[in-house]
């Protein structure tokens, strides 16, 4: 796969998923607390994958797509550690992981654009 | 009135559950019993594992219950990558993956056929699609990707636009929301149907070329007519079929005494009154009825033959010819001043079968539905389904690759059928398309009936086969087999005639039968008429084959 492949694979696969709910957020709170379960849904899963893991995964053969992708890595890093807090619905938490969500979606996106 | 009702079909369930959390304000078309909406149903919680599978379709076997249950559907949400097992799967493309990467695109098809007035909101963008973007050329495709992806407040938008537009459209007078007419996929028919429904709503006259079958006079009734407004009549007249002495009286109407044997009668520009003229075959009208019929459209009035009263026109004028009215003017046939009245800026071209072989397959399922529809041929379906034990209202469909719903009876193609039906030159086009399902339906079903009462065959089954051979006798044998597609040159010699003209008739008729004879190839055409140089005599034939008004593509 060519770094532009996967780039569009993390893009559609990863960001454009994630996003999903965080984007709709409303901008005043309180934000609905379906929302919230959906956002939690989408970046830490049904199934015990989070985020992280989900990219982590599909850059496991492309070295230097993670490499490039460092600071991505790291927003998700930080994302999946609000787990606790954004579980525990606090607002401050909840708002710093949709701005994550919708960075993370935002910044793939341009990549695949400048490499395309 | 009601809320507007949206169908998602998804292979997952991210949109639907966006859209129940933020679109509240539609019903959706789920396939479940119970009433109200899922937000609020205790069955579904955001919780629940597995989650409810009721909620929209996940494909094109839940899409069809999904429009069985909902006749008021107002539009569909579709996706396009669907990542499922191929049993349920539509066949598309050449592989596995693009089948399923591009199963919106299958489904679509199938709903253009099922539900052609629906409108659809396809949510991917031209680039995910990895086409040209030709397919997104139809009007009511619209793309939601990148930064709208998933953007509810977007989507909302969109959904709203199309409701409007449709609202619009549906409170016309005289205007249905489906007109029925089969548009097909290809790049060609999009342009067409967009031409059309513009052109609908203005009262431009209007021009429609095409090969005989193609389906002008449906278009210009159900469309152009249909979607128009009007609140008259449409009038058809094929100029073709009415004596040339009769002509002029048939369109302006006549009083008892105008000529030997006249009789009082309206002309069908007066039966039109406030609806559609449709002149079909124009290029076949006697240059004489040219010139009264140019007088009629410049001045907006016609006079019955015999009376010196004129009636003012009111009247919408469509024509139509499978001549090329350009080359008609040029050669004298047809006046120039005529065509410009009828607006040659506005010819909608009717593309020929050939030139759309991916629409067959729809087409045939169209075909298969409305043939036994009504009439003597809903009879037959109706004592077959009883003879079969069906409790079932006598609908007829064609089978795909996946198993048959619970309703109806079926109509199986052999895969290979299909590559035959492509392959056909299809002369009589759409029209002859349609006799060939007709027939073939009509026939398999009466010889499985016989066979039955004779106990040569077994149980009267739900899906009754198409037999292969039948379809190869029915192509071979018809008026439009294969040794009729070549058009024949006349080499009858009139008075009028000049030696040149009857000359190049008979050139033309030797290259014709030449090109058929040699499938084309132009070297070999040569090697029977030259001697020398093979390239080169292949290159003069090809030159004399242009000279002589011959298209490769239409002898093909």
């Amino acid at each position: 796969m060519t770094p532009v492949e996967q780039l569009r694979l993390l893009s559609h696969d990863l960001g454009k998923y994630l996003a999903r709910a965080a984007r709709n957020f409303p901008d005043a709170d309180p934000v609905p607390e379906v929302l919230v379960e959906m956002m939690m849904r989408d970046v830490w899963g049904d199934e015990g994958t989070d985020a992280l893991g989900r990219f982590q995964k599909l850059v496991a053969d492309a070295p230097s797509v993670r490499l490039e992708l460092a600071d991505v890595e790291k927003d998700l890093e930080t994302l999946v550690g609000l787990e606790a807090a954004v579980r525990g619905f606090e607002p401050k938490a909840v708002r710093q992981a949709a701005a994550l969500c919708v960075k993370v979606d935002a910044d793939l996106r341009r990549r695949l654009e400048q490499r395309s | 009135m009601s809320a507007p009702k949206v169908l998602v079909v998804d292979d997952g369930d991210r949109y639907v559950e966006l859209f129940h959390a933020l679109l509240r304000d539609y019903q959706y078309a789920t396939r479940c019993e119970l009433p109200g909406p899922c937000w609020t149903c205790p069955h579904r919680a955001p919780k629940d594992e597995p989650r409810c599978q009721l909620t929209h379709a996940h494909d094109w076997a839940e899409t069809e219950q999904a429009l069985a249950r909902h006749a008021d559907l107002d539009v569909v949400l579709l996706d396009v990558a669907f990542d499922l097992p191929a049993t349920r799967l539509l066949p598309y493309g050449d592989d596995a993956e693009t089948r399923k990467r591009k199963q919106g695109l299958a489904i679509l098809q199938r709903l253009r056929v099922r539900r052609p007035d629906l409108p659809v909101i396809l949510m991917t963008s031209a680039t995910q699609l990895g086409v040209d973007g030709s397919p997104l050329e139809a009007d009511e495709w619209v793309t939601l990707a990148g930064e709208d992806a998933f953007d509810a407040r977007a989507l909302g938008l969109l959904v709203e636009r199309i409701l409007a537009r449709d609202r619009q459209v549906s409170l016309r007078p005289g205007l249905g929301r489906g007109t029925d007419y089969l548009w097909g996929t290809t790049t060609a028919m999009a342009r067409v149907r967009r031409n059309a429904r513009v052109l609908a709503r203005t009262s431009l006259p209007v021009l429609i070329e095409g090969e005989t079958g193609t389906g002008k006079s449906a278009l210009a009734e159900r469309v152009l007519h249909g979607e128009s407004g009007r609140s008259g009549a449409f009038v058809s007249v094929d100029l073709s079929a009415i004596p040339e002495t009769l002509v002029a009286a048939e369109l302006f109407g006549s009083t008892r005494g105008a000529f030997s044997g006249a009789t009082d009668r309206v002309g069908r520009f007066e039966e039109a009154k406030g609806g559609t003229l449709f002149l079909d075959e124009i290029g076949n009208l006697p240059l004489d009825i040219q010139r009264l019929l140019l007088l009629a459209l410049q001045e907006g009035r016609v006079t019955r033959l015999g009376e010196n009263t004129s009636r003012t026109l009111d009247v919408r004028l469509v024509a139509a010819t499978h001549v090329d009215l350009a080359s008609a003017v040029r050669e004298g046939r047809f006046r120039a001043d005529l065509r410009a009245r009828l607006n040659p800026a506005s010819t909608i071209r009717l593309p020929p079968l050939r030139e759309r072989v991916e629409d067959i397959e729809a087409l045939v399922a169209s075909f298969v539905e409305r043939h036994f529809a009504s009439g003597s041929e809903r009879g037959l379906l109706a004592e077959y389904a009883k003879k079969a034990g069906l409790e079932t209202e006598p609908t007829a469909h064609l089978l795909e690759d996946t198993e048959p719903p619970a309703r109806g009876v079926w109509f199986s193609w052999a895969p290979a059928l299909w590559e035959r039906l492509r392959a056909h030159a299809w002369p009589g086009n759409v029209r002859e398309l349609q006799l060939l399902v007709a027939t073939a339906c009509s026939l398999s079903l009466a010889d499985a009936l016989e066979g039955a009462e004779a106990g040569r065959a077994g149980p009267l089954a739900r899906v009754v086969p198409i037999p292969a051979r039948l379809v190869g006798e029915l192509l071979a044998s018809s008026w439009l087999g294969p040794e009729a597609d070549v058009p024949t040159a006349t080499t009858d010699v009139t008075p009028r005639d000049q030696l040149r003209d009857v000359s190049r008739e008979l050139e033309r008729a030797l290259f014709m039968r030449l090109f058929r004879e040699t499938r084309g190839d132009f070297e070999r055409m040569a090697a029977r008429l030259l001697t020398g140089d093979p390239t080169e005599n292949a290159r003069r034939v090809r030159m004399r084959f242009n000279q002589l008004g011959l298209r490769i593509r239409e002898l093909r």
